[in-house]
């Protein structure tokens, strides 16, 4: 390029964890523990027999939004290697650790899998009476909604995404002892198949995880759904967990303007995919007016919804706008996107939103299926409006989740350098730059 | 005053030329830069800078504002997304009102996709019409085109040219500043 080349050359004290940011992990981790028994305690003994369907319910809410950033991470690193992308080099070291945190993702699905045994939260878990066979097609849908092939299902999923969220880890730190160009090569060769394969995992686990809370409802999108938010919240923390990582003096000359700039884009390029979807979904079911697909919007989004329920048609609105319209003008703009403080108060919102559409999905179907306080109304059974009462447990829960993903990470993180240092395309990453 | 700036005598036969304006050629970028700089500086307004590939920090030596295009596909794509929806809307539902599988005449839904695509296709027309106009295209001759070093800046060599059209260009006093930023050479741009 026009410019005289130079090397630049990263401080090394700038690239690595400190004893502060161990501590601070373990703490995290500690804290994130305490957080979530705390929040069963409570639901279990505080809440009365409620509570642990409400415990439940707020989990999975928090687990799927822990699980969505990792799972956005890992396809961050599956594509930088896909199409050897330079702009990204120097942070993709510490997407490879948001992702490793895949494998205690594992252990944390496992109330879930207790609660699907234990006939607790998911409503196919049920025997079906002889009478009610004829309202659902649970019995029909018995070959893969059983609990022996859901729990191996949930084995294999983490198998596969653990294990290439592990191999994109160790061979990408070996290069910073080796400097081996044959490792840039493995992981390019592993990420083409894998991204196959991440792309078929993620929408079976997007079904198993959220779309059985409904088991009679049809979506052929929701996949892509899960994905579309998965990518814009993982995206939107990344903002946030770089611009932190700058506060405490670390990646200054690695991650520069260029790079946040960038990741703005991203974000804003996944808020029109996400709404993309979401629309395509929603304008699909809603025109063909088919029962077995309109039942997921009856009760989050009909106009036939009374009294508290509508609530939820409230909140459809709230997220119709706080999800795409707000976001949309806030980081249409260039400016806001070079302006570090701008665009975290946006990554802030987006994540607030991200979540806030998990709570949209979960909340509406646990409460319909578990016939908490249902009413009868002119067009059949409402569910009940938003559980304001239960929302210390969502809260307790959101915070344990995400300490234990921000600690887990640090702790990973603390065990290498920050930056893929003798990565082959650092140096055009670190040098990227725009003309306007 | 170098001799390539000095004032040939205008033969008394054939066709007059005047000037229109001076072309200083650079050997390397750096040259180019610090010069873009010095015309930015003393508030040039008809000029331009010349470079075999795209230069890192151009923009900015040459004191280039950002581009007003974004505005203009903004508002064509409002004025698209405005044109989709009362097209839909005058037709559905003023005009030919028509019951389509139990919908109303006119719902949201069904017409956000129309709505969507002539957003998308006014802003991208009014994204590659508008840069033209910016840019100043359809342009089928420039000065700088009369000299014959010139081609070079497809190459290897790096150009500021001042034409005279610039509100303070002065031949003398003009090649005079030119000089003082250490050019290979000052060519002076005529046409008939």
């Amino acid at each position: 390029m026009g410019h005289p080349v130079t090397y630049i050359t990263l401080d090394d004290k700038e690239l690595r964890l400190g004893e502060r940011a161990q501590k601070l992990g373990l703490g995290l981790f500690g804290l994130g523990l305490v957080l979530v028994v705390v929040a069963a305690l409570l639901g279990i003994f505080a809440y009365g027999e409620e509570g642990l369907v409400h415990f439940l319910r707020a989990y999975l809410i928090n687990y799927a939004f822990a699980l969505s950033l990792a799972v956005g991470a890992l396809f961050f690193v599956l594509l930088h290697h896909l199409t050897r992308a330079g702009w990204s080099a120097s942070m993709r070291r510490w997407a490879e650790c948001l992702a490793m945190t895949i494998p205690l993702l594992a252990l944390l699905a496992i109330p879930l899998i207790v609660a699907a045994w234990a006939d607790a939260l998911y409503p196919w878990t049920a025997q079906i009476p002889a009478e009610e066979k004829a309202y659902t097609l649970v019995a029909e849908k018995r070959p893969f909604l059983n609990l022996p092939f859901f729990t191996l299902r949930f084995i294999v999923y983490f198998v596969i995404l653990g294990g290439l969220a592990w191999l994109m880890w160790r061979h990408s730190t070996r290069q910073d002892e080796t400097g081996d160009l044959a490792e840039s090569k493995r992981l390019g060769a592993i990420s083409a198949p894998g991204m196959l394969v991440y792309a078929l995992v993620v929408t079976v686990f997007s079904m198993d995880l959220l779309m059985t809370l409904e088991p009679d409802w049809f979506s052929t999108i929701w996949g892509v759904y899960f994905f579309a938010g998965a990518v814009l919240g993982f995206v939107a923390f990344m903002i946030l967990s770089l611009a932190a990582l700058h506060a405490s003096g670390k990646l200054s000359s690695a991650i520069t303007r260029e790079h946040q700039h960038d990741l703005g884009k991203l974000m804003f390029a996944f808020v029109i995919f996400w709404a993309y979807i979401a629309f395509s979904q929603f304008m699909l079911q809603w025109y063909a007016t088919i029962p077995e697909e309109t039942i997921f919007y009856q009760r989050r989004a009909s106009a036939h919804l009374e009294g508290d329920a509508q609530q939820w048609v409230t909140l459809s609105y709230i997220l119709m706008a706080g999800h795409f319209f707000i976001p949309l003008f806030g980081i249409l703009s260039r400016w806001v996107k070079l302006r570090k403080g701008l665009l975290c108060f946006w990554a802030a919102w987006l994540l607030v939103f991200h979540w806030i559409d998990l709570y949209w999905i979960v909340t509406p179907s646990v409460l319909y299926h578990h016939g908490y306080a249902a009413t009868e109304g002119a067009y059949g059974t409402i569910t009940a409006g938003i559980p304001f009462g239960y929302a210390p447990l969502d809260l307790l829960l959101f915070g344990g989740m995400a300490a234990l993903l921000v600690g887990a990470t640090l702790l990973i993180a603390r065990r290498n350098r920050l930056v893929a240092i003798r990565d082959p395309r650092l140096q055009e990453s670190l040098h990227f730059h725009q003309p306007f | 005053m170098a001799e390539s700036v000095e004032q040939k005598p205008v033969p008394s036969y054939g066709p007059t030329k005047h000037l229109v304006g001076l072309l200083a050629e650079f050997e390397t970028p750096e040259q180019l830069l610090k010069a873009s700089k010095a015309c930015r500086d003393k508030g040039l307004k008809d000029w331009d800078a010349h470079t075999p590939f795209p230069l890192h920090g151009l923009a900015e030596a040459m004191g280039l504002k950002p581009s007003k295009l974004p505005w203009a596909v903004l508002g064509a794509g409002i004025f698209g997304g405005i044109v989709g929806m009362s097209m839909q809307f005058f037709t559905n539902a003023v005009w030919y009102p028509f019951i389509v599988s139990g919908k109303p005449f006119y719902s949201l839904p069904a017409s956000i996709p129309p709505a969507f695509e002539t957003t998308i296709l006014f802003a991208g027309i009014t994204a590659v019409v508008a840069l033209l106009v910016f840019c100043g295209l359809p342009r089928p001759n420039h000065p700088v085109f009369t000299s014959h070093r010139f081609k070079r800046a497809s190459d290897d060599r790096f150009f500021v040219s001042v034409l005279a059209t610039d509100p303070s260009f002065e031949s003398t006093e003009t090649a005079a500043f030119l000089e003082s930023l250490n050019p290979v050479k000052v060519e002076r741009l005529e046409e008939e």
